[in-house]
This record gives C-alpha cells, sequence and structure tokens, in this order.
C-alpha cells in the first residue's frame, strides 16, 4: 500500500488520552478531509502523526514503511509537508527565508508552481513575514507545504480567515499538488472549501471516528449534522 | 579621561566574553548554564597545560575546540533529557558545575598563574594602557561583529533565528532542532572555553575562578534577551554603569549600581514587551 | 580575621597534590601516628625520671582544612606535623613516651571543625589542641575548646584579640607590622601610599595601623579602596591610584583576586612608578606568580629562606621527607612551632595534664624556632617573634629586606 496510512492510532498529552484508534489511509493523489467541532481531537491527530506527540497505541505508515515513533524532522524529510493551524510562519524573517527554510533540496520547481498560484506572495519576497495579512500568511504556509511535500501533505485549516473570494485560489492549488502524486489530508471546518476537493471524508468526536465514506451528494447532510451537534 | 574610557570598554568587553556563550545556549534552548563558569574555567585550564606544549594562541583554538566537544557531550548525555524544564536544567547544570569544580580542585586545588603573551603597556594619547586589555576589548568587538553577521547573513544564523523563535514549526519544517540545541549548546561551550582561555591571563586561575565572571553574564544575557545581538548594548550598559561607579565611587559601590541598573533596565524592557 | 583563603598556597607542586588526594581518601579524622612502630614498653616507661609515675603519653589533636575552600592550606600543614612527630620521637619523645597527633578535617567550615573538635575532645581523648584555621571556624569550636581545659595553640596569621586562659596564639597579629611599614617608608622609600583591600574585617582593622605606623615614619596615606570578593578588575582603582600621585601600595587581598590584582598592576605598567607591599603574598603565592612577583615586598613572621642553621635543617628534613612539596611558609611553620612548644612544655611539667601543661606553655621560649627566637608571653598568651620585610625576585622567592627581631603582639590579652 502506497500513500498515508494510520491504524489505531492513540495519543494525547501526558496521560490524557485526547484520540482514540483512529485508522484512515490516503492514496497518491486521493485527497481526505476530516471534519468535527473544536476540540474533537482533529489537530491532536494530526501532531500524533508528525511525531510531535507520542502514540499510546496505532502506527502509521508511509509507503508502507512505518514513521511511527521518528522525530518530526525526520518525518518531515520523508516527504510528509505539515501546515500546523496556528500561525506558523516565522514572522521576524522574510518570506523568502521562510520558503528558503524549509526547502529540503536545491530544486525549487514546485515553489514557483505554487508561486503561480498565489502571485501576491511573489510580491511579497522581501517583506517580514509578519507584516502579512492573516491571508497572505495562510498563502505562505500553503505554498511552503504544498511545494515542499514529495509524498503527503497534511493540511490544518489552511483556510482559516480567509475571505472567501479567495478559496479558489487554496483549492487550485492544493489541486495541483494532488495531480503530482501527493497524498493530501486536510482537517477543516470550511465545507463549502472543502469538500468539492475531497475524495473521502472522515468526522471525528471525542476523540474517535464516527462517520466516513467517499464523499457524495449526500455527504454534506451526514457532515453538518455532526458539526450542528 | 582616555584611560577611564578603556577601562569601561574593558569592563564591557569581558561581560561580551563572559555573556556569548550563556546567550547563544539561553537564547536558543531556552536552557540557563550554570555550569557556564566552570567551562571558562577549564578553558583557562586549559591554556594554562597548553602553554608547555604550544603557543599561546593555538592554546586558546585547543581550549575553545576542547571545552565545545565537551558541551556536545554533556548536551546529549544531560541536558537532551531535561528540554523545556527550566528548572531541572538549572539544578542539573548547577550540579555539574560543582561536580567540575571539585574534580578540577581534587587535581590543583591551588592557584596558578599564565602569562600574556604581551604582557607590557602601550601608550595611548600619553597614557600608559595595558596591551592585553587593548587585546580583549579588540576581540570581544570582532566576537560580537562576528556573531551579528553569522546571525543576520548566513543560513545557519537563519536556522538558528527560526529555532529560537519557534522551534516546533522549525521541526515541522524539517529542521533538525535537536542537532541545532546540540550544536548550541556546544557553541555556548566553546565561546566559555575561549573567553576562559582569552582571560586567563589576568586572574588566577583557580578551580573557583568561574564565579568571577558568572554574576556580570547572567546579567548581561538576561537582559540581551532572546537575540544574539541584545548582547552589545546589554554588555554596554552595564559596563559603562561599572566603569563609571568605579571610577566615580568605589568597586563596592560599582557593583551595586550594575545590579540596581540591571533591574531598572529589566523592568522597563518587560513593561515594554508588555509583561 | 584570617578568612578562607586568605593567604592562597601555590600548589603547583605535586607533592601537594599528592597530600591532597590521600588525605581525600580518608576525609574525617585520621591519625597520623606512629605510635605503632615505637610500642609503649617498660624501657620507654624507664626513661621517665625515676621520682614520678609514668604519665599519660602526649596526644595532640591537630585541626586544619583537608577539605573544602581551604585545602589547599591542610595538606602542608599535616606533612610539617608530621614531620615534628617524628622529629620529637627521634629524640625520645615526651616524658619517655612517644608524642602521639590526630589530625582532623574542619572542611573549611565551622560546622565540620566543631564536629572534628567533639570527636577529638571526647572520642580521641586528645590532651591538647593544635588548630590551623580561619577565624570564623575557631570561633565554631572555641567554647568547646574552653570547657575540655586542654591546652589550646593556634598557629594562624589572624586579626588578634581572642582571648581563653587555656589558648596560645603563633602567629602574626597586626600590632606586629608596625616595624615592617615603617620600613617600607624609610627603607625601600615609600612616601605616598594608596591601600587596596578586600571589604572585610581583616584590612578593615589592618589599615588604620598600617597608616599610623606609615606617618609616625614619615610617609603620607594618599588613598584607600576596599573591594568585594571576586574582584578581578582593578582597572578604574589602579587609576585612582596614580592620579592619587601614589608611589606604593599595600595590598591586602586574599585569595585569587590577589594574583588578579598583580596582573593588572604589571599589565597597566603602574609596575614602573609604583612599588608595592604584599601583606598575603606568602612565600608559595610568589612562587606561583613566578616572575609576576619580582620587586612586590612582603612581611612576615617567617619566610622559607631564613638564615638561621634550625631553619636550614627543618627545611631540609621537610623536603627529605616530601620531595615533591613547596617548601615551607609563615602557616605551616607556626604550626610546627605549635607543636614543638606543646612537647617542650610537657617534657617541663614532666606531666601531660591540662593546668600543668598551660602553666608551662605561659612564658615558654622556643630560642631555635625555624622563624628565629620566639616567646610565648606570659600576660598576652601571643607570641613575641621575629618580623621579616622581604621582596621577591625573578623567580618569586622572596629575600630579606630586613629582619625584625622580638617584635611584641602588643596589648593582646591580659592574664
Amino acid at each position: 500500500m502506497t500513500g498515508l496510512e494510520v491504524e489505531h492510532l492513540g495519543t494525547g498529552y501526558g496521560t490524557t488520552q485526547v484520540v482514540t484508534d483512529v485508522s484512515l489511509s490516503v492514496e497518491p493523489g486521493q485527497i481526505v478531509a476530516i471534519f468535527g467541532r473544536n476540540g474533537v481531537g482533529k489537530t491532536t491527530l494530526l501532531r500524533g502523526i508528525m511525531g510531535y506527540l507520542p502514540l499510546s497505541c496505532g502506527r502509521v505508515l508511509l509507503d508502507g514503511e512505518p514513521i511511527s515513533g521518528k522525530r518530526t524532522h525526520v518525518i518531515v524529510r520523508a516527504g510528509v509537508g505539515y501546515a500546523a493551524q496556528e500561525r506558523s510562519i516565522f514572522s521576524d524573517l522574510t518570506v523568502e527565508t521562510n520558503l528558503k527554510l524549509a526547502r529540503q533540496g536545491g530544486d525549487n520547481r514546485e515553489e514557483e508552481a505554487m508561486l503561480n498560484c498565489f502571485p501576491r506572495i511573489r510580491e511579497r519576497m522581501t517583506q517580514k513575514a509578519g507584516t502579512l495579512s492573516g491571508g497572505e500568511q495562510k498563502m505562505l504556509i500553503a505554498v511552503r507545504t504544498l511545494a515542499n511535500a514529495s509524498r503527503v501533505a497534511i493540511l490544518d485549516e489552511i483556510v482559516e480567515g480567509v475571505q472567501p473570494g479567495l478559496l479558489g485560489m487554496f483549492q487550485e492549488a492544493v489541486r495541483r499538488a494532488s495531480s503530482r502524486g501527493l497524498s493530501i489530508l486536510l482537517v477543516e471546518q470550511h465545507l463549502n472549501y472543502a469538500l468539492p476537493l475531497a475524495h473521502d471524508f472522515i468526522v471525528m468526536s471525542s476523540g474517535r471516528v464516527v462517520e466516513a465514506g467517499p464523499v457524495t451528494g449526500s455527504s454534506r447532510e451526514q457532515i453538518e449534522r455532526h458539526l450542528v451537534l | 579621561m582616555t584611560i577611564t574610557i578603556l577601562n569601561s570598554f574593558f569592563g564591557v568587553a569581558v561581560l561580551i566574553l563572559s555573556a556569548a556563550g550563556l546567550v547563544v545556549v539561553f537564547g536558543l534552548m531556552k536552557v540557563v548554564n550554570f555550569a557556564h563558569g566552570e567551562a571558562m574555567m577549564l578553558g583557562a585550564y586549559v591554556a594554562l597545560i597548553a602553554r608547555d606544549w604550544m603557543p599561546f594562541w593555538l592554546g586558546i583554538v585547543v581550549a575553545g575546540i576542547g571545552i565545545g566537544v565537551l558541551g556536545v557531550v554533556i548536551e546529549r548525555l544531560l541536558i537532551r533529557r531535561l528540554y523545556r524544564r527550566i528548572l531541572d536544567t538549572i539544578l542539573a547544570t548547577w550540579g555539574l558545575g560543582l561536580l567540575i569544580r571539585e574534580l578540577i580542585g581534587a587535581f590543583d586545588p591551588g592557584y596558578s598563574s599564565l602569562d600574556a603573551p604581551f604582557d607590557a603597556p602601550v601608550s595611548i594619547l600619553g597614557s600608559d594602557f595595558s596591551a592585553y586589555r587593548l587585546f580583549i576589548i579588540a576581540f570581544a568587538a570582532v566576537l560580537l561583529t562576528a556573531m551579528w553577521v553569522i546571525e543576520r547573513f548566513t543560513s545557519l544564523g537563519k536556522t538558528v533565528r527560526a529555532v529560537i523563535s519557534d522551534p516546533d514549526l522549525a521541526r515541522g519544517i524539517g529542521i533538525n532542532v535537536d542537532r541545532v540545541y546540540a550544536l548550541s549548546f556546544g557553541t555556548g561551550w566553546l565561546l566559555a572555553g575561549v573567553a576562559g582561555a582569552l582571560l586567563a591571563p589576568m586572574v588566577t586561575i583557580a578551580p573557583t575562578m568561574g564565579g568571577n565572571f558568572l554574576v556580570g553574564g547572567f546579567l548581561t544575557t538576561i537582559l540581551a534577551g532572546p537575540t544574539l545581538l541584545g548582547i552589545g548594548p546589554a554588555a554596554g550598559l552595564l559596563g559603562g554603569t561599572g566603569g563609571i561607579f568605579a571610577t566615580i565611587a568605589d568597586a563596592t559601590t560599582a557593583s551595586i549600581a550594575v545590579l540596581v541598573v540591571a533591574m531598572i533596565a529589566m523592568k522597563i524592557k518587560d513593561s515594554r514587551s508588555g509583561r | 580575621m584570617l578568612k578562607r583563603n586568605t593567604f592562597a598556597v601555590a600548589t603547583v607542586a605535586a607533592g601537594m597534590l599528592l597530600a591532597a588526594c590521600s588525605s581525600g581518601s580518608t576525609s574525617g579524622t585520621e591519625s597520623a601516628s606512629t605510635a605503632a612502630s615505637q610500642p609503649e614498653t617498660a624501657t620507654s616507661a624507664s626513661m621517665a625520671p625515676a621520682s614520678m609515675a609514668p604519665s599519660a603519653p602526649l596526644k595532640v589533636g591537630v585541626v586544619t582544612s583537608l577539605t573544602g575552600p581551604a585545602a589547599i592550606y591542610g595538606p602542608p600543614v599535616q606533612a610539617t606535623v608530621e614531620l615534628a612527630m617524628k622529629q620529637i620521637n627521634d629524640l625520645g619523645g615526651v616524658n619517655g613516651q612517644p608524642i602521639e597527633i590526630i589530625i582532623a578535617d574542619d572542611g573549611s567550615n565551622p560546622t565540620t571543625g566543631a564536629k572534628a573538635v567533639s570527636k577529638l575532645l571526647e572520642q580521641d581523648g586528645v590532651n591538647a589542641l593544635v588548630a590551623m584555621t580561619d577565624s570564623a571556624t575557631r570561633e565554631g569550636f572555641i567554647s568547646q575548646v574552653e570547657e575540655s581545659g586542654i591546652p589550646f595553640v593556634y598557629t594562624t596569621l589572624y586579626e588578634g584579640g581572642a582571648c581563653l586562659p587555656n589558648m596560645f596564639v603563633i602567629g602574626e597579629v597586626p600590632a606586629q607590622y608596625d616595624p615592617i611599614y615603617k620600613s617600607f617608608v624609610t627603607d625601600v622609600g615609600a612616601k605616598k601610599v594608596f591601600f587596596i583591600g578586600h571589604d572585610y574585617v581583616w584590612p578593615q582593622t589592618v589599615f588604620p595601623l598600617a597608616q599610623k605606623s606609615i606617618e609616625s615614619a614619615g610617609g603620607k596615606v594618599v588613598g584607600q579602596e576596599l573591594v568585594p570578593f571576586g574582584t578581578s578588575d582593578f582597572g578604574a582603582i589602579l587609576k585612582k591610584a596614580q592620579d592619587a600621585g601614589a608611589d606604593s601600595i599595600v595590598t591586602g587581598l586574599v585569595g585569587g583576586d590577589f594574583g588578579a590584582f598583580v596582573k593588572n598592576w604589571r599589565q597597566s605598567g603602574m609596575d614602573k612608578s609604583t612599588k608595592q607591599l604584599s601583606l598575603t603574598m606568602t612565600d608559595d603565592y610568589a612562587q606561583a606568580l613566578g616572575a609576576a612577583a619580582a620587586g612586590i615586598y612582603g612581611g612576615f613572621g617567617y619566610f622559607a629562606g631564613v638564615d638561621t642553621p634550625a631553619n636550614k635543617a627543618m627545611i631540609a628534613a621537610y623536603k627529605a621527607a616530601n620531595p615533591d612539596a613547596f617548601s615551607q611558609n609563615t602557616l605551616t611553620e607556626a604550626t610546627y612551632d605549635g607543636i614543638q612548644a606543646l612537647a617542650k612544655a610537657a617534657n617541663a611539667a614532666g606531666t601531660t595534664e591540662a593546668s600543668a601543661l598551660i602553666k608551662a606553655l605561659a612564658g615558654i621560649q622556643l630560642p631555635d624556632s625555624p622563624r628565629g627566637a620566639l616567646t610565648i608571653d606570659a600576660k598576652t598568651h601571643h607570641a613575641t617573634a621575629t618580623m621579616h620585610l622581604l621582596v621577591a625576585d625573578e623567580t618569586g622567592t622572596y629575600s630579606l629586606v630586613k629582619a625584625f627581631p622580638d617584635v611584641s603582639p602588643g596589648e593582646q590579652c591580659s592574664f
């Protein structure tokens, strides 16, 4: 099996178990979206996958090889890009330096392609990242993550706070990354943005998967039932 | 007047030398290295022992490399287990310092003396001033400039700044933060070793000598804040205060004045940063 | 007060290192007795005067710093005490019995010091005590000593004024420096003197007395600066001395700071324009400084170069027993004198009983002490002895400028 696989993952903070028995898989070129209300453990799950948190059970496989237990930077260097939900830019460094630091090799063709999706970022190269608007910061994070991921990209609420008019840009960028074979895992509140992208969806509640399946015409209703509750 | 100003510059230079390693370690790792004084002491001893084998300057290099490698080893064995536990790192490094001091004390409880490579004074605007002091001032200026250039303009410096501002994010973009920590701890010890070796010809070399530099080094580090470059103004403020009060009053008043100014400066800094 | 680390003793000598290590392995108290090699036999008892019943052997407890910050002083004191014991026993012991010495470590602090003295008094049952410790440690056990009533000989250079009926002092007190200061003015030519010392009781006591002596000899004190412990940058102070027009400096700096001062003084070029009299540079410290000590004056009751047969013989014996050790200094030699005084008093009294020993110690004379003739005044319980004005050469070795025999300790105690 190729792509990202998560098997019976359990993790949390200290002795507090937040995520229990989550399994999912994202094949190359596939986009999977995770939905759920605030505080149900979506971000914790991602932090577990990324090696920020120790797993209490289960494992994570990348192209069939276990990566759980490895350190975060090793997982990243293995080709897993991660855009954390919180303001994950170096605000004192320039946009250019922010991108440069994340470059895994000399080749930045993908970066160029991503910058074409977000031309505003190209105009802001020499500015300090902290001076960008909230939406622009999200663009920077998207460029950085999608350009440098070679196998999997994990995006945690990448369009949070982004003007609705700009959502298309992000969708375009994610599609482009997907089309070159990345497995993409989205965590979203924003159904209008994520549903048109996703092939599969997952709904989490209280740290568990409560609903999962391919995205169909009735998916929105299924998901919203969990979100309003 | 010339001499008084130069003496103040010298005070600033000593602060820069004794704080440089601390600032690197604290700025990057948020680890307060209470064994820093002992790292300086070890540097002085390396220079003392090296005297019989090689020129003074080579001894400085050996001291830096030797103490730096020791720092990396200590990071691996001890500090790595204690990240983000500030109190634990304080206790661990304090204990480590004590251990090093006692260990050296078992071999050399006494007082040794190392001659400066040039001891004679030079004449500046008609007044005699120690040539070695001038060299220390120049060295501190070069060190500060080098730190500035590295932090601002090299990719290493950018990596370091990234790790300082958000270690988790740095990991998330593939930076090996643990290695950066090990190297910065090593660099901190390297700088301490060089500082100890350079200052050795001006003091008495003894197991307890590190304590003399620690207070000034800590005050400078706390004032310098998280960036490496804060060390310049911080050392300038404290060293300048010390120099002025040592001249218009006495040494005891000067050390009190330095403490008071440090506290006021920290208050101002805190209120500015909104804490 | 002789503060911890007061007289920094250099320990470049490997022998001292060995001594320190071996003492470290048996920290606490240890017996330095060689009694085992001289069993108490009927023959040795018969050596006592026939008219007297054989008295108890003289058992001396010696307290000094074998561990802790002052651990640089203890090991050479221990080696010196062992020499004294061997010499006394080779000459037939005390009252026909070998003298026994038990060394106890004060750990360089009053608490450990008091414990060490308790053990010597209660467990070992010593009948005399000798201490080479700083004043704080001495004050920590002095009440025990007073209660015990056994003779106590204090062999440390100190600030003076400690008085007990059973306490005797061999070691310089500030009043004895009067001829040193006067000679520094008249013989060395110090006219405008600047004082630099650490900010604590000993320089505070010593400097006013020094000023009196210097002024009575026609010199002038142009300034004084007291610095905190841990000062290593004397740049501003040297500038003040220069601005005050000083032609000489008297230093009362202890520990490593003194070495730092000497380097500051040299590197600033002030060594060309000023003479320096150090009150703390013992023989071994001067040796450690080497060429940096050249031309610095010192004043002590004893230095290794005292030109008497007694001193030469003593140093030769010490070096034979401790080939790698540094020679004697004023602290070790005073302790040697302390043991000798006790042995002589016990021989004179014919007993080791406390009151008889105390009576014999008051006014006892050691005409052949390595430092020169020495008398413990019956009235003050402090020693009248020779003082030496010294100057160090390029190798850091002291030579004599002038000796002042029979210098009185002044008003100390009145018994």
